[in-house]
Parts: C-alpha cells; structure tokens; sequence
C-alpha cells in the first residue's frame, strides 16, 4: 500500500501535470467569445505571426507572448514529478509566472468578462486554479513533514 | 557503504538509519566493519514490522526484503512519466507551431472557418482562412480603419461593435472540384439572426439606442439574402447561388477574394463551348505552378516591363512581372484570356516614357515610388474597328487624357488632397530576386490607408447624420450637413 507521503507526492505531482496540461491544451482553443481569438486560436495566431500578415495588429513580441504560457505549461509538467527542494522551487516560480500570465491575458483579452470568455480563456483559469491548489498541498505537506519530524 | 544516500546525497544520521530522510530513499546497510560476516541465511519470515523513525518516508515498506539501494519506484515513475509527458507534449507543440501547412483541411471547412471568423469578427481567424499572398497589408488597413472609427466614437470594445450580434446556423455547401489546387464552394442553405444590444452600442450612436430601447433583431434564409445582390450570372433569371472559390496552397485550403471574383467573372462562360471558340479552359493546375519571376533590374523599369508583357499579349508574362502569391488564383486564367483575345483580334500596344520618379524605403522589402512625372500612351487594334489610342501624362497631381478626339486636364487642387490626404502619384514595388516588382495590393492598400487616416471628421459626421435619419421614424433629413426635422 503507498504511504501517505507517497500518495501526497503523487496528488501534488498530478496536479501540477493538470496544471500545465491546461496551460498547453488552452493554445489550441479560441480565448474570446467575440473579437480577435473568437475563432482562431492562440495557434492561429503565431502562424500569422510566424508569416508576418498581422504585423499591423499584433506587435511582434506577441508571438513569445502567445508562447509562454504553453511553454510554462510544459515545464512545470516536467517538474512535476521531480523531487527536492530546486524542482519545487521552480515549479512554483513558473507557477507564479503562469498565473500572472493568465491574469494579463485575462484582461487584454477579455476585460475579466465570462461572458466573452471562450474555452482556451477558462482552460487557463482552471490551470491557474491548480496551480495555487498544488502550491497549497505541497506547503501543507511541507509543514506535516517537518511537525513529524519535530 | 557509504555514509550518504546514494540517491540524493543526504548524509546518513545515525549509523542504523534504513531510510534517507531527504528523499525517502532506501539505505544501504551501514558501513562495513573490516571484515565482511559470514553468510548468514535470510530469516524464514520477514522480521516483525517496527515503526520507522519520524524523519523516515514509509516508502519503502512496500519493497521486499533486500530491495536495498533502490530508490522508491512510485517517486521514480513519476519523475520518468511527467518528463516524457511534458518532451511529448512539446514535441507536439513545436510540430504544430513549426509545421508549413496552414489554413483548413478541406474546401468546405475553409469556407466555414472563414464565416466563423467573420460572424465572430475574428480578424485573426477570417486572415488565417484567407490566401497569404492576398492578404498582405490587409492587417493596415484594419488597424488603420478601427483606430480611426474608435477615434470618432464609433466602436467600442473588442469586436467591430459590441452592440451587433451575428449567429450563422445550419450551412451546407457544395463543393465542385475545379482542380487539385481549386474548388468553387456553393452555399446552398444557411440561417441567419442579426441583433443588436442597445445598451452596448457607442456613445455616438445613442439615437440608435433610444428608436429602439428594446434592440432588434432580423433573421432568415442566409442564401436569399446574399443571393439578393449578386448579379444573375447565368442569365437564366433563377436565384443565384452565392460561392467562394478556395485553393490549396502548400497544403492548405484558403478562401481565395482574387479567385472567386475572377471565377464570378468566368461563372459567366461556364457552359461556353471552349472548343468552337478555339479558346482554351482555364487550367487550374497553373495554381501550383508559379513561373519564375520576371522582375526589374531599377524601380523606374518596373512600369515598362509591363507595357512589355502587354504588347507581347502574353497575360502569363503579366502575371511573372507581379508577385507570384498574390496573382496564383489568376493564373490559371491566363491562357484563357488570351486565347479569347486573340479570338476577337484584339491587340493592345501601350509605352511609358518620360519618367521622373522618387524612390524611398517603405520598409518590409517595399520600395515606395512616387511618379513626378510620366507620359503613358496606348493603342487598341480589333479587326474590323476603328484604331483606339490615347494617352495619359502625369505632371505632379495634374493629370491630362487625350484621345484620337479630344483632350482634358485634371488636377488635384487643395481641397481633394486635405479630404483624401493623396499629395502626390505612387506606386508601391516589392523587392524579389534582387529586383523589383509592381505590388498592385501593397499599392491599393497603402491609398486606402492614406484616405482613411486623412478623411476629415465631417465626413463621418455627414455619415452619421445620415444614419440618424434613416433610424428616426420623423421625417427628418440631412440638409448641408444638419439633421432638420420636417416637422
């Protein structure tokens, strides 16, 4: 039977995995309701960039922009089954970043309205969500470990 | 044996610990006295379960006897597992961020995407359903054209309007092959409902809001509406189905704007007899073949390359001076138009000569070329009527027609230039190949753009007034830019 410590690592670790799947899955749906990204995705959206035919309506640093937070996403996927104090502290560092993300994302894109928010728009708030849900178990866990250590 | 795990490195704290307290990881036995003991065969039964100490993970109590030296498997699978998880799923990311193809996978679903964007007032998604080569400043003009209608208070918010609502339902088309690359896509039904929220319509259209404080909304037969419009083609007086002509371009089916209105144009000879006519079909397989291109050594030859390819009434060779993207769904035109041209004797002879230009960098590898100067001259020759000449010169903004008849001077005075924001005659070249090429859309787009950055605010005051009297239910009417009321 696994321990509890165990089960614990493996909850936090399948956590972070929803998180950043939620933040990779997100560039392949529409972000809006209505306006840019209503029907394209954020995929859509670095190929015209990559082509160059929305320079005028999107800056070029959008395309690192678009990228970041599936590139998050898939970091912290890779920590998440990694131990020791470096991997955790990554994790939550990109977690952070993630989250800030989504926010700014959040607000230019769909001024914090549901109702113009689309899939890709909700998939990255749950992914946040999660985030803070993994960052709460691990600090938990922490503070177990170390009053049974006491 | 060492004192320190072997997984993590944590030192060991007392010489009988069996399990790392930094990560849980099975100890080996403690460090070897100076001689190995004996064999000592393993108990029959395992020894009694005693409590780890507090720093121990339990881990490993579910490893069997001996398992020593091993880190705990369910920590090492899930390293292992979300690593490859995450190389996958980059791996599947960078395959569709790096991958050429773009647009949609069928005819069909080009056409629907492109609605889809359009209703949603999506520009990134109608772009992506549309030819690249087409679009090419397209993204200007749309930045350009919303910054000017938000700066006069006529939108507001993301989309277009955030006060009209636009749902599509229920389309289905026929697809009929024109080609590989080629497909005309006909709507054969569809539904539509347009409405509006009074409450999100911009401060400047209020009028609106206040004939109809409750919104309004107008559906129906989406095919009767944009049929209404389009000019009976056949001539069979029979409804006329709206189509988009799509083309395959590396991969991908995109809406093709150039194509489809040259298709409307030929939709025209469809049941034409090509063979008595001696003229050939058009070969939709041109579309994937584009010629090399044919471009000018300096900018100021670029114009008589094309009065060149004109005189040769080789339209292939037109087509070669221009960029190639941008005229692939005319290509397969081409030997089509000839053929009927020289079926009806035409032949054109046109020259430019006296050229006086200024160049400047347009940025993006366009080269702007405004003409000061330049006399234009050509002629028509059709057997059996009469020998067609005239010619244009082009002075700075003045501008003089002569024909066999007569003869008749226009220029731009002031007044044209502050509403239109034009001060001089420009054409924009693309530079291909280490020469130049005329860019017949950068050129429309960049006077679009000019026009719509210097329009002055009356004219949309005008415009709005206009609209203001068509929604009030009085007779009201505009008269020298005034909403008067007929009562």
């Amino acid at each position: 039977m696994p321990t509890v410590e165990t089960r614990r690592h493996a909850t936090v670790s399948l956590l972070w995995v929803l998180a950043g799947g939620c933040w990779t899955v997100q560039l392949f749906l529409p972000w809006t309701t209505r306006g840019a990204f209503a029907s394209s995705s954020m995929l859509d959206g670095v190929r015209l960039l990559r082509s160059g035919v929305i320079d005028a309506v999107v800056p070029a640093w959008a395309l690192y922009a678009l990228l970041a937070l599936p590139a998050i996403g898939l970091s912290v996927t890779g920590l998440a089954g990694l131990t020791g104090p470096a991997a955790e502290l990554g994790r939550v560092v990109l977690g952070v970043a993630g989250a800030i993300l989504v926010a700014v994302a959040g607000q230019v894109l769909v001024s914090y309205e549901p109702s113009r928010t689309g899939p890709g728009g909700w998939l990255s708030l749950v992914g946040a969500v999660l985030v803070g849900a993994a960052v709460l178990a691990s600090v938990r866990g922490r503070r177990t470990t170390e009053e049974s250590e006491s | 044996m060492s004192n320190f795990c072997g997984s993590c490195g944590t030192p060991r704290s007392t010489p009988d610990q069996r399990f790392c307290s930094g990560c849980g990881a099975v100890l080996a036995a403690a460090p070897a006295p100076t001689a190995p003991p004996p064999y000592v065969a393993p108990p029959p039964a395992p020894p009694p379960y005693v409590a780890p100490p507090p720093v121990d993970y339990a881990v490993p109590s579910q490893l069997p006897p001996g398992d020593t030296g091993r880190r705990a498997p369910v920590g090492k699978i899930l390293g292992i597992g979300t690593l490859v998880l995450a190389l996958a799923g980059a791996g599947v990311v960078a395959w569709a961020v790096l991958r050429p193809q773009g647009g949609a996978e069928s005819p069909e679903a080009a056409v629907e995407q492109f609605v889809a964007a359009v209703v949603a007032q999506d520009p990134v998604g109608a772009l992506e359903m549309v030819n690249p080569g087409e679009v090419d400043g397209v993204d200007e003009l749309y930045d350009a054209a919303y910054d000017r209608l938000e700066e006069e208070g006529l939108v507001d918010g993301e989309g277009l309007s955030e006060a009209i609502e636009i749902e599509v339902d229920n389309l289905s088309f026929d697809v009929h092959e024109l080609g590989e690359s080629a497909a005309r896509v006909v709507l054969t039904d569809g539904d539509y409902t347009v409405s509006f929220d009074p409450d999100r319509l911009p401060d400047r259209l209020a009028f609106i809001a206040e004939a109809y404080p409750d919104g309004a909304s107008r559906s129906g037969d989406l095919v009767e509406e944009l049929a209404y419009d389009l000019p009976d083609l056949n001539r069979e007086n029979d409804r006329s189905e709206p189509f988009v002509t799509v083309v395959k371009i590396d991969g991908g089916w995109y809406v093709s704007a150039f194509g489809t209105v040259v298709d409307g144009v030929f939709a025209d000879s469809i049941n034409l007899d090509f063979d008595e006519y001696d003229v050939r079909e058009p070969d939709f397989d041109e579309l994937a073949e584009a010629p090399d291109p044919i471009v000018a050594d300096e900018p100021e030859d670029v114009l008589g390359n094309l009065a060149d390819a004109v005189n040769e009434g080789d339209v292939s060779e037109l087509l070669a001076n221009l960029p190639a993207d941008q005229v692939a769904a005319l290509r397969p035109y081409a030997r089509t138009l000839e053929d009927t041209l020289s079926e009806q004797y035409i032949e054109f002879e046109v020259s430019v000569s006296d050229l006086e230009v200024d160049t400047e960098d347009a940025g993006d590898g366009l080269l702007r070329m405004t003409v000061d100067r330049a006399f234009l001259s050509g002629t028509t020759y059709q057997e059996g009527e009469d020998v067609d000449s005239g010619s244009l010169e082009v002075d700075g903004l003045c501008f003089t027609a002569s024909t066999s008849y007569d003869s008749d001077q226009e220029c731009l005075d002031g007044e044209v230039t502050a509403d239109t924001g034009i001060d001089s005659v420009f054409l924009i070249l693309r530079e291909v190949d280490d020469g130049y090429q005329l860019d017949p859309l950068a050129t429309a787009a960049a006077y679009a753009r000019t026009v719509i950055d210097s329009a002055p605010s009356s004219l949309v005051d005008e415009l709005v007034l206009e609209i203001q009297s068509e929604v009030s239910e009085e007779c009201d009417y505009v008269d020298d830019g005034v909403l008067v009321s007929c009562e």
